[in-house]
């Protein structure tokens, strides 16, 4: 009980604790370039949730076989195998979407949430383990870009899913379905995040491990939570 | 001579045999998605010509082989409409994919329907190219450029005036 329990904790830690996107903001280009409609949300989230967990599985399984001095070109490559792939099966099996996700498909590649997984997470662990923390990440990513790719559509669009909404027709803000309203509506689902974990007892830089954060392989002085600490420590001092 | 450390080898030898996998994953998936795709290529090819000249029953011929953004050309052997597969792959295309098109036009030269039918840059195209319906080879030359996407909207302009100008060359040889 106990250990299925850690692992569905790996997968919800992702979707929520964790979340790439709006916690740990971690692949924001595409968060913000792909949520004007849901459909290509959904396309982009999971065609990078398939990339996160075949890539976080392959790494992990490789994990004792590639040198440390070449393990960023070896990651790159497995990502970009299959990103290739994912590519490959979306242009044949469903074009339209392929059309519609354009260039940020290919993108993926250079997404620091899996490049971040693969040297946080999948290096070190097992790879059952990557696989959940893999799905776990994709289904956060998926979450928040579907959540804002709602806001965005059916209040700046007066449409979902390119369904027309009549009732929002007179009402549309049109600046949502641009850049400036991606930056709005991403800044506002992170201070409501924010709120939200506030009151469930809140998510400090100390409660989420090192293995989430993008600059810790060059973070080699303190971990997050000596930071952390050394902060409050301060902010004691300055209040006494 | 120096002897060679298998230390100082295994990190290229490793990268190579993952760069090998990965080589021969991707053979292995175009193989299977190739022809998938192309199929799926013509039928959306097809599709657009219908899209354009509603109704219409083509015959494909030709092109005459000066405007190298006509891909392939159909005439509609009720109207006499021509109905081009335009592309162009030019530097205005950073994601490497090309921008097409497929333009119904008159002998006269006269464009009577666009559709754009790939464009995988970053902006959407969204209703820049209708004003082109309407339009001639020395319109069409004239034509308006559009903001935020000017290195595409030069690459459209072109292909029109281009499909306008092999109208009006296949039309004065059909006389």
């Amino acid at each position: 009980m106990k250990l299925k329990n850690s692992k569905l904790l790996i997968v919800l830690k992702g979707l929520i604790l964790e979340n790439p996107v709006l916690v740990l903001v971690l692949g924001t280009c595409p968060t913000l370039a792909q949520t004007g409609s849901v459909i290509s949300a959904l396309g982009m989230g999971i065609a990078a949730t398939l990339v996160l967990v075949c890539s976080n599985m392959a790494i992990s399984a490789l994990r004792k076989v590639i040198p440390d001095t070449v393990r960023i070109p070896c990651y790159i490559v497995v990502i970009a195998g299959f990103v290739s792939v994912v590519q490959m099966l979306m242009h044949a099996y469903l074009p339209d979407i392929y059309d519609m996700m354009g260039v940020y498909l290919a993108l993926i590649v250079v997404n620091c949430i899996i490049l971040g997984r693969a040297e946080m997470y999948a290096r070190k662990n097992t790879v059952l383990d990557s696989a959940l923390d893999g799905l776990g990440m994709g289904l956060g990513f998926l979450l928040a870009l579907l959540i804002m790719a709602t806001i965005r559509e059916v209040f700046g669009n007066a449409s979902f899913a390119g369904i027309s909404l009549k009732f929002f027709e007179p009402y549309k803000i049109a600046i949502l379905t641009q850049a400036p309203g991606g930056f709005l509506v991403f800044g506002l689902m992170i201070a409501a995040m924010n709120k939200i974990m506030e009151k469930q007892g809140g998510v400090k830089r100390k409660s989420f491990s090192c293995e989430g954060c993008p600059t810790a392989a060059t973070c080699n002085k303190r971990n997050c939570s000596e930071m952390s600490e050394i902060a409050d420590l301060s902010q004691e001092k300055e209040e006494a | 001579m120096k002897k060679v450390k298998f230390e100082n080898v295994k990190p290229a030898l490793v990268l190579g045999i993952i760069c090998l996998v990965v080589a021969a994953l991707l053979a292995g998936v175009n193989l299977l998605t190739k022809d998938v795709i192309e199929k799926v290529s013509y039928e959306r090819k097809m599709a657009s010509l219908s899209d354009v000249l509603p109704g219409g029953n083509f015959e494909e011929i030709t092109p005459t082989g000066e405007n190298e953004t006509v891909k392939a050309v159909y005439i509609d052997t009720n109207s006499g409409v021509y109905v081009m597969l335009m592309s162009t792959k030019s530097k205005f295309t950073s994601s490497g994919q090309s921008l097409d098109a497929t333009v119904a036009i008159g002998s006269d030269g006269k464009i009577q329907n666009v559709k754009v039918t790939s464009y995988a840059e970053t902006k959407n195209f969204g209703d820049y190219y209708k004003q082109f319906v309407g339009m001639d080879k020395t319109d069409a030359e004239g034509a308006d450029l559009c903001a935020g996407i000017t290195f595409s909207s030069t690459a459209f302009r072109s292909m029109m005036k281009d499909a306008a100008a092999e109208a009006e060359t296949l039309g004065g040889a059909m006389k």
